[in-house]
């Protein structure tokens, strides 16, 4: 590394695709992120439920094992239906663990560039506010993704491997349901914890907010719904809206109170909301009028 | 390594005009903060001098392309900072007037990211942290937390993180901001070496007069959003233009006497109630004014040689500003 020279230079050598520049923002915070005990110990545990599950689909598939079992587990191995319905609990268990990872890891993305008045300096390089958000939204799809269809996209490979393919073109609507339910857990916690992160600049009111989304809606949904004597709550239920549409797309009954598609809508108006938050707050500047 | 269209793209910055106003109008709700501005800069360092209010930093904001204009356009090295805003970004290094950093971050890691967001392949951005660091002075520093840097390193940092891509353009926004007077001098002769190194362009923001004066060739100031005065520091310098302030007994009419020396063929312009200001004319000589006065019965009581400084023209433009240029 040259030293000697301390002087100004002005640089004239290649640069970065700009195309793909926001991934800069990305890699620094999935970098600092995987730094942190907090988020290890919840990528570690993440993976145990698919780990269970890997476990099980192999003993189903070999008899010597499953003979070795006391008789109740390996009956209960044994009668275990590899379908829909095993994919969407394993799902709504993942989206568990993908909520506690962006609850630890999300309420600084923003906040802390907010909180020390970076934005100025970041919108005055060649990346714009769309690319910023896009940038920590991606940190957010990394671990998500890294906690629910990467995994149990590799369980439906194991069990493809060891059942053979016709299982798979038994049930074609698995990995899409699996892909597409994810991304959806991805983007609507994302954006939820994006919003809060660039609402509340204080780590700890982001965080406090972001689980509040998510712990509290379910209880002012039943307080609505005794009260006014309705259903209606239900669409302030987050949580319920996502799994709603999760049991649609893994063709389940739906719930007899909440429908695809007013779930659906309602998970649009929160993520559209929560785009508004973002326009709103990350600026360069704010004028104030 | 430096590619064939890096090349053409320096070259044309090199030819074109670091800054070009054209109407240029800016409006915030119903009220414009800036109006009308037209400019052509084309100086190694252009000062923006203005009283507070006066719209320098929404000027350099929408310059940066953080706020749009509503009317007319501007072009930095050739790009319009509407269309190209990409083309200006890359161009351009920013230091803003506020405190901006990433407290949890260590300087390099920080001015390191800056570089990179700016395009510098990875390894490059890492060695010109370095670079920049050192050359701000915050080298031994360079591996502690920006949120334990003092107000005059976490300057010095944001001056680091603006030049860390090697701009071509470099915008100061109040960069002595909170310095102490040794912080200021250091900041300035920084800002200066940048300067005669000859590869930057600067622009200047600031109300200090002294610092524009130091560091500037060209200086605009604006008062109200409009462009107050345009002054080409340098030409005045090379000019050598000076003038002389006189001052006279009290009781003596200065009037009369400002009219004797204005028909020798000098300028003459009364200064208060007791002085005037006289820029002599080609083969008129102090002597000759000594002679007029004798002849108008007035008594010289003090003459200076003097030269208009900036605050001068700051004062004029302020005094003097409904006929802007």
């Amino acid at each position: 590394m040259t030293l000697v020279d301390k002087g100004f230079r002005v640089y004239s050598g290649r640069r970065t695709p700009s195309a793909l520049r926001f991934l800069v923002l990305t890699r620094y915070a999935v970098l600092e992120i995987v730094k942190t005990r907090k988020a290890i110990s919840v990528l570690v545990l993440s993976a145990v439920v698919p780990l269970l599950a890997a476990t099980l689909i192999y003993l189903r598939h070999n008899v010597p094992a499953l003979a070795m079992l006391p008789g109740d587990m390996g009956a209960f191995v044994r009668e275990l239906a590899v379908d829909g319905t095993l994919f969407y609990h394993l799902l709504r268990w993942q989206a568990g663990a993908c909520f506690f990872l962006f609850l630890i890891s999300g309420g600084t993305l923003i906040s802390e560039d907010l909180k020390d008045n970076a934005l100025p300096l970041y919108l005055s390089r060649p990346i714009g506010r769309v690319e910023y958000v896009g940038g920590k939204l991606a940190v957010l799809a990394f671990l998500g993704s890294a906690v629910t269809w990467i995994p149990l996209g590799l369980l439906i490979l194991l069990q493809t491997s060891l059942e053979g393919l016709g299982w798979l073109l038994e049930h074609p609507r698995i990995p899409l349901a699996l892909f597409v339910g994810s991304w959806i857990v991805i983007l609507v916690l994302g954006f939820v914890c994006l919003a809060m992160s660039a609402l509340l600049r204080a780590k700890a009111a982001a965080e406090g907010a972001f689980l509040s989304v998510f712990l509290l809606t379910p209880l002012l949904a039943g307080v609505i719904n005794e009260t006014l004597d309705t259903d209606l709550g239900q669409l302030l239920n987050v949580r319920k809206l996502v799994e709603a549409v999760d049991r649609a797309l893994f063709g389940l009954e739906p719930f007899p109170e909440l429908g695809t598609i007013p779930a659906t809508i309602a998970l649009l108006v929160l993520v559209g909301v929560c785009v508004g938050f973002l326009a709103r707050k990350v600026k360069a500047y704010e004028v104030v009028k | 390594m430096t590619t064939k269209k890096s090349k053409t793209v320096e070259a044309q910055d090199a030819k074109d005009p670091a800054l070009v106003l054209d109407g240029l109008g800016v409006r915030f709700g119903r009220r414009w903060i800036l109006r009308e501005l037209d400019a052509d800069l084309g100086g190694r360092a252009i000062g923006l001098l203005g009283p507070n209010g006066a719209g320098k930093t929404t000027l350099v904001h929408t310059l940066l392309g953080f706020h749009r204009p509503q009317e007319g356009s501007a072009r930095i090295l050739g790009h319009d900072v509407v269309d190209d805003r990409r083309g200006v970004a890359s161009a351009v290094g920013y230091m803003p007037e506020q405190d901006a950093f990433v407290g949890e971050m260590t300087a390099v890691h920080f001015v390191r990211l800056m570089g990179e967001l700016s395009g510098l392949p990875s390894q490059t951005a890492l060695e010109r942290a370095h670079e920049a660091l050192f050359f701000v002075g915050l080298g031994e520093a360079r591996y502690r937390k920006l949120k334990s840097y003092s107000t005059g390193m976490k300057q010095m940092a944001k001056l680091a993180q603006a030049l860390v891509h090697g701009p071509r353009l470099l915008f100061l926004d109040e960069p002595t901001n909170g310095l102490d007077p040794r912080g200021r001098q250091r900041m300035l002769e920084l800002i200066r070496s940048i300067r005669d190194r000859g590869e930057a362009r600067i622009m200047l923001s600031s109300h200090l007069l002294r610092d524009v004066e130091t560091v500037c060739d060209e200086v605009l100031i604006l008062k109200e959003g409009r462009i107050a005065s345009y002054c080409d520091l340098e030409a005045e310098r090379r000019s050598n233009k000076t003038f002389l302030e006189l001052e006279i007994r009290e009781g003596d009419a200065p009037g009369s006497f400002a009219e004797a020396v204005a028909d020798l063929g000098c300028e003459c312009v009364r200064n208060g109630k007791r002085s005037l200001k006289v820029v002599l004319a080609e083969g008129v000589t102090v002597r000759d004014l000594y002679r007029v006065a004798h002849r108008q019965d007035t008594q010289i009581r003090r003459l200076l040689y003097k030269r208009d400084s900036l605050e001068d023209i700051f004062l004029a433009a302020m005094e003097d500003s409904r006929d802007p240029r």
